[in-house]
């Protein structure tokens, strides 16, 4: 497997999860509806890939236990962006702002078919 | 059975480290998704449970089954060595064979064949073609229990006074396999298995202790010459068979045992050092402090 680069775009439920933390901890079920209210509703993550995208951020050193807390006998785990969570998500805006720049600059220039012959 | 009930059967489909750490969370946040009054999980989230549930097996499973790079790293300068070991072994053999004028014909034919694996292993290891080494050295112990069969029926102690050989070849492809999945791909591999300055931290400790059973194979092999006795036995009995395998298999086992210990203490001696190291300043600078 090839060593993951920090370069490499990175999947919408990554980026999602990670946009949610930024601005502050938040636990697992704030997250799902965080980032359902963030796409309109359009993603709503379940337990399992949210489980499994928090797993793989906490152990490539992105998030951080912030703090854990016990509601109605339940446990509740409080996520925070890392240092290194905070590089990641920014290098990603910058490319996907820098796709979106490029796509729009494009759309501009298009020509319609009728005016090349024109 | 409730609805939280039936979602911790679900998650037993993880392994047990991601549910001993997540579980109750992730029960917390199913409860808290679920409609007032529900009673079954939904269909939808039970299906990504058991999906993200499996795909974390089998990424347990991996994790489990491919070592850390330090470890593979020691694992194939270790199998290097072996291989070449083994190779210097028959070349000199042959050498010897052929300065004596009977090269020709089968009397040197296995001890060449032998020769030429280990020479191509070694070099599959050195230009870093791991997976081809690993498996070309599984063949090379199965050409060693061959030399030593063809040789059974005008020499009965051939496979006692062999046991060096097989032991060695099946040390080195045990690190070989170990080491099989390699760094880099291809040539760059070089420096990393020739310069142990470039392996990974903790490599050059790890080679340290493959290497004690390696040595000890070829001093194992007159200790047990002497304890049977193989120039006045008769004939290869149970016993001798048994002391053997006892003496090719224990002493190894015995120096990997105290190799792995003395890098255990090495590694306290040297928290302590550091700890001591760690203090040394303070002390110093409260010692200039009292001096003024």
């Amino acid at each position: 497997m090839l060593p993951r680069m920090t370069e490499a775009p990175m999947r919408e439920p990554t980026f999602l999860v990670l946009t949610a933390l930024a601005a502050t901890p938040q636990h697992g079920y704030a997250v799902i509806e965080d980032v359902a209210r963030m796409t309109d509703g359009r993603v709503r993550l379940r337990a399992g890939t949210l489980y499994a995208a928090l797993d793989r951020l906490r152990s490539d050193g992105l998030i951080e236990v912030d703090r854990e807390e016990v509601v109605q006998s339940r446990l509740r785990r409080y996520y925070r962006l890392t240092g290194v969570g905070e590089q990641r998500l920014a290098a990603e805006t910058a490319r996907l702002h820098r796709q979106a720049t490029l796509a729009e600059s494009r759309l501009r220039t298009r020509r319609t078919p009728g005016e090349a012959f024109s | 059975m409730n609805l939280e009930t039936r979602y911790r059967r679900l998650l037993a489909v993880y392994p047990a480290r991601h549910r001993s750490a997540y579980a109750d969370e992730m029960v917390a946040v199913l409860m808290d998704g679920a409609r007032p009054g529900q009673r079954l999980p939904s269909l939808r989230e039970a299906a990504d449970l058991l999906w993200c549930g499996f795909a974390a097996r089998a990424r347990a499973r991996r994790a489990v089954r491919s070592p850390d790079p330090a470890r593979r790293e020691a694992a194939a300068i270790a199998g290097l060595i072996g291989a070449v070991m083994l190779a210097a072994v028959a070349v000199r053999r042959l050498y010897l064979a052929s300065s004596m004028g009977f090269a020709e014909g089968a009397p040197v034919r296995d001890v060449a064949v032998r020769a030429l694996v280990w020479t191509v292993v070694a070099v599959l290891v050195l230009v870093g073609l791991r997976r081809s080494a690993a498996a070309l050295a599984v063949l090379g112990v199965l050409v060693e229990a061959a030399a030593i069969v063809v040789w059974l029926p005008v020499e009965a102690f051939r496979p006692i006074r062999m046991s060096w050989a097989l032991a060695l070849s099946l040390l080195t492809a045990a690190f070989l396999v170990v080491a099989r999945r390699a760094r880099r791909p291809v040539l760059g591999s070089v420096p990393a298995t020739l310069g142990l300055r470039r392996a990974p931290a903790g490599a050059r400790g790890r080679v340290a202790v493959l290497l004690a059973p390696l040595v000890t194979v070829p001093v194992a092999q007159p200790v047990l010459e002497t304890v049977i006795g193989i120039h006045t036995a008769p004939a290869v009995t149970a016993g001798i068979v048994l002391a053997d395998v006892a003496v090719m298999v224990g002493l190894p086992l015995l120096a990997l045992g105290l190799a792995v210990a003395a890098r255990r203490a090495m590694a306290d001696l040297r928290l302590t050092r550091t700890g001591v190291a760690g203090h040394a300043p303070a002390e110093q600078g409260r010692g200039s402090q009292h001096s003024r």
